[in-house]
């Protein structure tokens, strides 16, 4: 991907201002360590990514989105499988919601308090049916993130047991006693 | 296991040399060597091993790095392998990358193989439909084609034979166009199914809604516990291989169980180039292998040869047997090999929803569907187009995830996952006509790898196809409307030939030498040693799932050589 002068610029401040203004509320570490084929990916965009993962599915008495690490597998997925101009596009979105949101607060998103982000995801949530290209990112960020995470084994395992080995089969039972029902 | 040249010629000699391993390779391996006599299967590729080489079969969903996508490099690099249902993470492994094999598409056809020990026998989708006469019929009263050399009666003692090995799931239906075979236990038809049949019932005369049989052994027998095979566990993980041998493939049924006898020698990375013709002799004495590793051309004699290649290979290796008796493929005097050939028309769908039954769902998991014989031209000719179609039927509940909100309030949502209407849903299998100009060629200069030219494929819908898809379509949409089902969604996908996988023809059965290749115990006409009985050998496609049938047919050809000492 062909980075202009000025981009870079602005990435290197991103990254230099992110490792020294990391609160504490946040416990990411600088990078997510992420390593990457064919996208090029910022420091910065990886912890925007993270602060949103964490706000839209947080650790709470259960494991949260970055506890199974699906922002790395998003980023896995648009990596190996997504056409470039959907990479792309997705970059821009996440560029374009962080600088929205740096121009609504005066901070960096990955640096802001959780009440903040949140506050600010949650207008996004609310217009789910706009094409308003911050909304369509967020839908789209969203949509990645809940598919990495309910894929997770922490989810497969703890949340919504998935069964490799049925070893039946009964083609018609009353919804009261589905598994689904059950917890 | 490498053999070279110069190793005496008595040690590469065999009764019957059996080319491919796959669903009807590995039957003729059992048969031959059950009957005592020293078999040589060769194999493109490398072996696979029940159980040992099944790298993916305990896998749990994230395991998989893109949990089962396949990376966009290697879609993008195999655009043809790439469209088949079960390329993915799992099960890509078994799968032949269109850039490691290339052919020749003079028309698009997505040419889907596995080129391993087990061959497609690995991920077949195990769907088990005998024939019956209204099938064997069809070429000589709707003429086309040529008519079959054998009727239902010829082959059902055949179809018990390799039934009962086999393991097939269904019921007795009793239904004249989908005779009922040795069957295990059905699983059961879903709340819906049975609703959808009632209805089919109570509105046509000959649409009856059936379990789907297929080749998986809910009940198995001594025979197939003997095989070291077990119970169906339902996992529905079938193309990763089954480490409980659950359901039917070469590697875990038939060829160990030749290999225990102590007569089959197997030889992977064995390339077929063609099959030797003694002119003096009058027939076959043997093949051609190229070692795919050392590129060395290795000859190994016998008595009998089953050609078992996959249709479109075994078409190849006939027309690159090239001799001065034959000069334009083994058997081939009347120029008709490699022509002929059809498939099966996989392009129509439909779905809708049903709002009914909302008190019940299923619980565990099904491996397969229900399944609606042909109904069309059964009895007569009743359309304007020729023969008709078999459809899948299936239905479940869907489920809802709901995902609004953030943080707490969206985990919450997440873990809650609500049952949604049931889906229903149908795929069409149609029968096409096998046409002359529906063929392949060998490439007059490009080769692969090992010298051997490269396949010209030429194959296409017409206008019977179309008018079937239509047909199809309509009906289904009526009997879902008949049904009360919502939201009818119909699509025709417009796929290729031969992403059915359902490839057949180019070397046919027939009475006649003059218009066929095969005669009715699927030996060449011309070469009678040499016998063919994969889906190269099929004089028309019907709407069945072919495999049952190339075994049922493989083993009363071998049945047949065995019995005439080799011809």
């Amino acid at each position: 991907m062909p980075i202009s002068r000025r981009q870079l610029l602005k990435q290197i401040l991103f990254v230099s201002a992110g490792s020294t203004m990391i609160p504490s509320c946040l416990l990411l570490p600088q990078s997510r360590g992420i390593k990457l084929k064919h996208m090029l990916v910022t420091t910065d965009q990886e912890m925007v990514l993270a602060a949103f993962a964490d706000t839209l599915i947080p650790k709470t008495e259960t494991e949260g989105a970055l506890d199974v690490q699906a922002d790395l597998f998003v980023w896995k997925i648009l990596d190996d499988c997504t056409p470039k101009e959907e990479q792309e596009k997705f970059l821009k979105g996440l560029n374009a919601f962080s600088a929205a949101f740096q121009k609504q607060y005066q901070h960096f998103f990955s640096n802001a308090a959780v009440s903040e982000r949140f506050t600010f995801m949650e207008q996004l949530d609310m217009k789910k049916d706009s094409e308003d290209p911050l909304v369509v990112f967020y839908n789209k960020a969203k949509q990645r993130l809940i598919q990495a995470y309910t894929g997770s084994a922490f989810f497969m395992t703890n949340i919504q047991v998935y069964e490799q080995i049925p070893s039946r089969f009964h083609g018609c039972v009353s919804v009261i006693n589905h598994p689904s029902k059950k917890s | 296991m490498a053999e070279n040249s110069n190793t005496n010629k008595a040690k590469r000699s065999f009764d019957a040399i059996v080319i491919g391993s796959g669903m009807s390779g590995g039957w003729a391996a059992k048969e031959f060597t059950e009957n005592g006599w020293n078999t040589l299967v060769l194999e493109r590729g490398r072996d696979v091993q029940h159980l040992k080489d099944y790298p993916t079969t305990n896998k749990m969903p994230w395991e998989f790095e893109h949990r089962g996508q396949m990376p966009l490099e290697i879609t993008q690099a195999n655009p043809v392998i790439s469209r088949c249902y079960a390329f993915k993470e799992d099960a890509a492994h078994f799968f032949v990358k269109d850039q490691d094999h290339p052919y020749q598409q003079e028309q698009p056809f997505d040419w889907i193989r596995g080129y391993q020990v087990g061959g497609k026998s690995i991920m077949w989708a195990r769907q088990t439909q005998r024939w019956s006469d209204f099938d064997f019929d069809g070429p000589a009263r709707d003429g086309f084609a040529v008519d079959w050399p054998i009727r239902y009666k010829d082959l059902a003692p055949w179809y018990s034979h390799v039934e009962k090995f086999v393991g097939i799931s269904g019921n007795k239906d009793g239904l004249g166009i989908l005779p009922d075979g040795e069957f295990l236990p059905a699983l059961e038809l879903t709340c819906v199914d049975h609703y959808f049949k009632e209805v089919l019932q109570k509105n046509y005369q000959n649409r009856h809604l059936i379990y789907g049989r297929c080749a998986h052994l809910t009940e198995p027998t001594a025979l197939h516990l003997e095989q070291g095979r077990g119970q169906c566990q339902k996992r529905n993980l079938c193309q990763r291989g089954c480490p409980f041998g659950g359901y039917f493939n070469s590697n875990s049924s038939t060829l160990p169980w030749a290999a225990k006898t102590g007569k089959m020698t197997l030889r992977p990375f064995s390339v077929v180039h063609s099959i030797i013709y003694d002119d003096h002799k009058g027939k076959a004495t043997g093949v051609r292998v190229i070692d795919s590793h050392t590129k060395e051309m290795v000859e190994y004699y016998a008595k009998v040869i089953f050609v078992n290649a996959g249709a479109l290979n075994t078409n190849l290796i006939l027309l690159n047997s090239t001799s001065s008796r034959f000069p334009n493929g083994l058997g081939n005097d009347n120029g008709l090999l490699g022509k002929f050939l059809a498939f099966h028309n996989y392009r129509a769908r439909i779905n809708a929803i049903h709002e009914g039954h909302l008190e019940s769902t299923t619980d565990g998991r099904s491996h397969t569907s229900a399944y609606l014989p042909r109904f069309r031209n059964v009895e007569k000719q009743e359309t304007d187009f020729l023969r008709g179609y078999a459809a899948g039927f299936s239905s479940y509940r869907s489920l809802n995830r709901k995902t609004q909100g953030l943080g707490m309030e969206l985990k919450k949502h997440l873990a809650e996952k609500e049952l949604g209407p049931w889906r229903v849903g149908s795929h069409m299998m149609g029968e096409t006509i096998p046409k002359a100009s529906n063929q392949v060629s060998l490439h007059s200069s490009l080769k692969d790898e090992w010298g051997i030219p490269q396949l010209n494929i030429r194959v296409s819908y017409d206008d019977n196809d179309e008018k079937m898809v239509k047909d199809y379509l309509e009906e289904m949409t009526e009997m879902f409307q008949k049904a009360g089902f919502t939201n009818i969604q119909t699509s025709d996908s417009k796929q290729a030939p031969g992403l059915d996988i359902h490839e057949m023809g180019g070397v046919r059965m027939g009475k006649d030498p003059q218009t066929s290749l095969l005669n009715e115990f699927n030996q060449l006409h011309n070469c009678k040693n040499v016998y063919v009985t994969d889906g190269a050998c099929m004089t028309s496609t019907s709407t069945q799932n072919p495999s049952l049938t190339y075994m049922a047919l493989t083993a009363r050809a071998v049945n047949h050589a065995t019995r005439n000492g080799g011809i």
